[in-house]
């Protein structure tokens, strides 16, 4: 069973940002909320370089186990073209950041587990009707925490939200 | 008229505002979303590009809502700014050629319930469903897109 919560979302900027900070902050989020570690949650990660300008392509796939019968899971894909290093003069220092266009997608879902794909008959039925109220419940609070993520990397980026 | 699952409220091309001039997009943004939060809808942000360059900032938000209003019905808006062109700091504010795109649908058997006995479906919505459909849901959310409609105009100081 697969329930979609959030199907790609964009976020996408062209301008000068600190692409360093943008992916340690985001990955942090992702850690401390508890849907990934170090270790597991980079499915990806090509850099090619052509005519001095970088270009990305990253995706993490997070999860968190909600119950012995459902999985909270946020996708989150990462696309960059004709990355840069820019000097900008903040105040009295200067700064090497980078200058580009940068795509972030986010996606969430809600998966069951193997155990309760292996529920059946009278079991299931019942076990149908027992969750259903709780499935409203994980939806929503994927929701909510996804946009969360969503609005996080916004505000990092100064967009709106 | 034969009503179908999905049913488009707006006309074909969508309600479209375009305007020249003076305009807050924070405000506008912030309020078109809070108007979502305030009428119940389960607010989703499809897409927010913004586009640095030297003759300003170009952005581009699409905005998704969705309320179930009961186990059948559910009505879907949609706010697509397609493209604010030029946004910049002049005096007196922010200045921005904005081209702003209202969408409005019904969902009905948002759940897929009727989705193996279409001919039951077909029934149930065009003889046994039409009136409510017509008189209670249809106006319902042509009202809330209008309404919808008449914010977005407020908020660029156009005529309503």
């Amino acid at each position: 069973m697969k329930i979609p919560i959030l199907t790609l979302q964009k976020i996408r900027m062209d301008g000068t940002i600190n692409f360093s900070e943008l992916y340690t902050h985001m990955k942090n989020w992702l850690e401390d909320m508890g849907y990934a570690n170090e270790k597991t949650i980079e499915n990806k990660y090509i850099e090619r370089v052509k005519d001095g300008k970088k270009q990305i392509e990253i995706a993490w796939h997070g999860e968190k186990k909600k119950s012995e019968f459902f999985i909270y899971n946020i996708d989150t894909y990462i696309l960059v073209l004709a990355m840069s290093d820019v000097e900008v003069q903040q105040e009295d220092r200067k700064v090497k950041l980078q200058k580009g266009s940068f795509e972030i997608r986010i996606s969430s879902h809600i998966t069951s587990t193997s155990r309760w794909d292996e529920l059946k008959g009278f079991q299931r039925l019942y076990m149908n009707l027992f969750i259903r109220k709780r499935i409203d419940v994980y939806i929503e609070e994927l929701y909510k925490k996804s946009t969360s993520f969503h609005s996080y990397i916004k505000s990092f980026l100064g967009l709106r939200d | 008229m034969t009503i179908n699952k999905t049913e488009k409220i707006h006309p074909s091309n969508g309600m479209v505002i375009r305007y020249k001039g003076l305009l807050d997009m924070d405000s506008l943004y912030k309020n078109v979303k809070l108007w979502f939060i305030k009428n119940k809808y389960d607010y989703f942000e499809k897409e927010n590009t913004e586009k640095h360059k030297d003759v300003g900032i170009n952005i581009k938000i699409r905005m998704k809502a969705q309320r179930e209003i009961d186990d059948y019905v559910r009505f879907d808006l949609e706010v697509d700014m397609v493209e604010v062109l030029h946004y910049k700091k002049v005096e007196g504010g922010y200045y921005g050629e904005p081209r702003i795109v209202i969408r409005g649908f019904m969902i009905l058997d948002y759940r897929n319930n009727w989705k193996l006995i279409p001919f039951l479906f077909y029934l149930y919505n065009n003889i046994i469903l039409k009136n409510k459909i017509l008189k209670y849901y249809w106006p319902k959310i042509f009202d809330e897109m209008m309404d919808l409609n008449d914010l977005i105009k407020k908020e660029l100081g156009l005529i309503k």
